[in-house]
């Protein structure tokens, strides 16, 4: 896997920091709403615009929305009303084939990680490879690769119920990038890490970004977001606040 | 790479263990699922089996049947039980010559008739109708003998027992179709229940289902996983579905039916044993089928629902 290969030394700029670029957005929600069968709307009239290769943290309470805005965007629910655009398609006008074609162009990293539990660390990662038909021979390198990037290596044939909470949630990250996929959405990535870890993943992040892909990361953690100079749009009361990059694009960067 | 964090985890030194499969084997539902399935198949077979062994019972006495006949002649007088007899063997020899024709003795004719007379003594000039077998390579030409028989100033009953073989292949028809019918009702149960448990398994690894949708897995992606398990567990209940209903199979027909199931030589046993294998390689593809079909419908009715 190049991309990984080329992360000792990482530029760490993002590209983009808003929805001022010229290339057709990653991501498109106009007046987006949704509600849960009869319940409040949980999302009111959401407008956001995630340009390709862009970084953006969704940032809000607890009981926002993030979690539905992130389900939304990776195809999990449907709006109650509202236009979805994803890659520049107009997802409620796909069929079921394009949108499977779509979903393998995405990574997500759940809150609740989402392992299957009795396949090894290794095969969990793997998991996005193996559902696009690839042999295994040819994806062991990458996955071991990736695995001791994310301090996974020596876990490799462990499977989830024994791995710590950290040790889910990178395994986690690790599957929702294996396939480098163009749109990466996060949801609490760095939730049960140490910081070191929290660091060293968001610098995987930012190295995808820097390969071209799109990130959207909902954290409540302030300190990441201090790390990563990038566009916050904020959640509250189910509308979105665009708010401005954490750290100019001028400045500094931890790493 | 030269990133000072990798130094925390240690490069793997056991191999990667075989690839596991997507679904996990729930052992006790594949067991039940087993015992259903083998029964069924069991029940399938035994159905097969049986229905081939009325065919050939069939196929059998047919062809016994079609090279006997029976000439009863309705003597006039017990005086001239000879004289009548004679003429008709020779007529039947005259009209028949390869046939081989025997003429019973009137005690031989008399005790044919026992079983509806009764011990009771006869009286000795009752008029019992004379009986001539007759054994020919190819069915009587009955008609013409009849006719020839009237011409000879002798009354007689021609049997070619051509009515009993048409009644007994009517019979034989209707066990098959029974037995067919037996196996067609077997599988739309199979399909109920490899139905059934593809929906069980869809909803017990509901999360693991989505866990592959958000990776890309299509529906049919999804549909092959529980496809190849239900083959697998088709397969593997019907051969021990096999395995039992062939152990009956040997025992009833070696045992208490012996000489009644038709069985001719081990011909017979192989023949049957390639029925039983066409058999179980479509209870593994129906049960297949049906899991597929329903797995997609599920997976497109959640789809919908969502």
């Amino acid at each position: 896997m190049s991309s990984h290969r080329a992360m000792s030394a990482p530029e760490m700029v993002p590209s983009s920091f808003g929805p001022d670029t010229d290339a057709a957005p990653t991501l498109a929600l106009q007046r987006v709403a949704l509600r849960y069968g009869r319940g409040p709307e949980i999302l009111k009239g959401v407008d956001l615009v995630l340009p390709e290769a862009s970084f953006t943290f969704l940032t809000g309470p607890s009981g926002a929305g993030k979690s539905t805005l992130l389900k939304l965007s990776y195809l999990a629910l449907k709006p109650s009303r509202g236009l979805i655009q994803l890659f520049g398609e107009d997802v409620a006008l796909l069929k079921p084939t394009a949108m499977q074609r779509l979903r393998q162009r995405i990574g997500v990293v759940l809150q609740d990680f989402r392992l299957i539990d009795h396949l090894t660390v290794f095969d969990n990662v793997s998991l996005p490879l193996r559902v696009a038909g690839r042999a295994r021979e040819s994806y062991i390198s990458d996955v071991t690769e990736l695995l001791q990037w994310v301090g996974l290596g020596h876990r490799m044939n462990a499977y989830p119920p024994t791995l710590s909470g950290g040790e889910k949630q990178r395994c986690a990250i690790a599957r929702a990038v294996i396939a480098k996929p163009d749109l990466l959405i996060a949801d609490e990535p760095t939730g049960n890490v140490d910081p070191e870890i929290g660091l060293r993943l968001l610098r995987l992040f930012a190295e995808m970004n820097r390969m071209g892909t799109t990130v959207l990361i909902a954290t409540h953690d302030h300190a990441l977001i201090q790390e990563m100079p990038s566009r916050i749009v904020n959640l509250d009361n189910g509308r979105l606040h665009d708010g401005l990059p954490a750290i100019s694009p001028k400045g500094g960067h931890a790493f | 790479m030269s990133d000072p964090l990798l130094t925390e985890s240690p490069a793997p030194t056991s191999p990667l263990p075989p690839e596991e499969p997507l679904l996990p084997n729930g052992p006790a539902q594949g067991r039940a699922l087993l015992i259903v399935l083998g029964v069924m198949a069991t029940l399938a077979i035994l159905s097969l089996l049986f229905a081939r062994g009325a065919v050939r019972l069939d196929t059998n006495w047919a062809a016994q049947l079609s090279q006997s006949s029976t000439v009863q002649v309705l003597v006039s007088n017990e005086a001239l039980r000879e004289t009548q007899m004679e003429n008709a063997a020779n007529l039947l020899r005259r009209a028949v010559p390869n046939a081989m024709i025997e003429a019973l003795s009137r005690e031989d004719s008399q005790a044919l008739i026992q079983p509806w007379l009764g011990s009771t003594r006869l009286p000795e000039d009752l008029p019992i109708p004379g009986v001539i077998t007759v054994k020919t390579p190819t069915r009587l030409p009955v008609e013409s003998l009849t006719r020839q028989f009237e011409e000879a100033g002798l009354r007689v009953s021609l049997d070619d027992h051509s009515r009993f073989s048409e009644r007994l292949k009517k019979t034989v028809d209707r066990l098959v179709l029974l037995g067919l019918g037996l196996v067609v009702l077997t599988f739309i149960a199979a399909t109920a229940v490899s139905i059934f448990a593809t929906r069980s398994g869809l909803a017990a690894q509901r999360d693991i289902i989505h866990v592959l949708v958000q990776a890309g897995a299509s529906d049919s992606f999804v549909a092959w996983l529980f496809v190849g398990r239900a083959a697998y567990h088709g397969a593997i209940g019907a051969v021990f579905g096999a395995l039992a209903a062939l152990a009956l199979w040997i025992y009833v027909s070696l045992g208490p039916a012996r000489d009644t199931l038709g069985w001719s030589g081990i011909g017979d046993g192989l023949s049957d044993l390639l029925w039983v294998l066409a058999l179980i390689i479509a209870f593994a593809a129906v049960c297949a089928v049906a899991a597929g079909w329903a797995a997609r419908r599920q997976l497109a009715y959640e789809r919908r629902r969502a």
